[in-house]
């Protein structure tokens, strides 16, 4: 065993596996790593455009004649809600720890968390949670 | 009958197969090499396409409309030039002109191609085409009045 152990026969080849495994640890690591940057981005890009349409489609209209803009801000926070529950799937769990508006200017943000799992989970390690901020305001008087 | 005996011996003889191995296995494993680079490079070229592919669909939704010149200069700006046959399509119900109304949904399709080349046969390279294939939805943010 200790002669087998000594032996230099053969260091090329291991050496040589020993560098293929590494490359395909890191190809698995680049997909998992684009798969994370990927979900990260999505939840980012749903909450965003959530917050924006939600304060674009509530600007009343009756005080933009006087050149005036005004939201409904109770008609914002349920819109928010009601457009990230129909945009963002079943994967990405969503807590939202505050929701603040304001009527004039017209302004929404919201800080919260995402919770998604990963390959790893199945190896009993945790979800991966982000917190964000996404904000909104509107100036256009068009 | 003598070249025969010697065909045969040649045949039976263990002499020089340690280094007929080495070269098959050498062969074999700088074949799994290539090919492991070849992955993590499609892999990588995957992954910046799915990144041109969110950011126009977010461009649509910020702008609201489909300017095909804009989204064409704007992938080509995000490295698309480095993608083969970058065809990028948007599917949309459009208001008026190319304009999507406020949480309209609309669907970006783009497509290339990764090339592998695997050798060349006199001007004629002989090559494995990958294909890239993305489809991403997004909503319009702008309240067409």
């Amino acid at each position: 065993m200790r002669e087998l152990l000594r032996s230099r026969k053969g260091s090329a080849s291991i050496l040589f596996f020993g560098l293929v495994f590494l490359l395909l640890l890191l190809v698995f690591l680049t997909i998992e790593m684009g798969s994370t940057y990927e979900n990260y981005d999505y939840c980012m890009d749903v909450l965003q455009r959530s917050c924006n349409s939600a304060v674009e489609a509530n600007i009343i209209d009756a005080y933009r004649a006087d050149r005036l803009l005004v939201m409904d801000t109770a008609g914002a926070e349920e819109d928010f809600y009601r457009f990230v529950s129909n945009d963002l799937i079943d994967r990405y769990s969503l807590a939202v720890d505050s929701v603040t508006c304001t009527a004039s200017p017209p302004s929404m943000t919201v800080t919260g968390r995402v919770t998604f799992s990963t390959i790893f989970a199945q190896y009993g390690w945790d979800d991966l949670t982000f917190t964000f901020k996404v904000r909104a305001t509107n100036y256009d008087l068009k | 009958m003598a070249a025969r005996l010697i065909l045969r011996r040649s045949l039976r003889s263990k002499k020089g197969s340690a280094a007929v191995e080495f070269i098959f296995t050498t062969a074999m494993l700088i074949l799994i090499f290539a090919v492991l680079v070849s992955a993590l490079v499609y892999v990588t070229q995957f992954y910046s396409a799915s990144y041109i592919a969110r950011r126009v669909v977010r461009t649509i939704e910020v702008d609201g409309k489909y300017d095909e010149q804009a989204i064409r200069s704007l992938a080509d700006g995000l490295g698309g030039t480095a993608l083969e046959d970058l065809t990028i399509t948007v599917d949309a119900q459009y208001l008026s002109g190319r304009r999507i109304q406020l949480r309209n949904e609309f669907t970006v399709h783009l497509t290339a191609v990764h090339r592998i080349n695997i050798m060349m046969m006199q001007s004629t390279a002989v090559s494995i085409n990958l294909p890239i294939n993305i489809s991403l939805s997004g909503r319009s943010e702008v309240y067409w009045k």
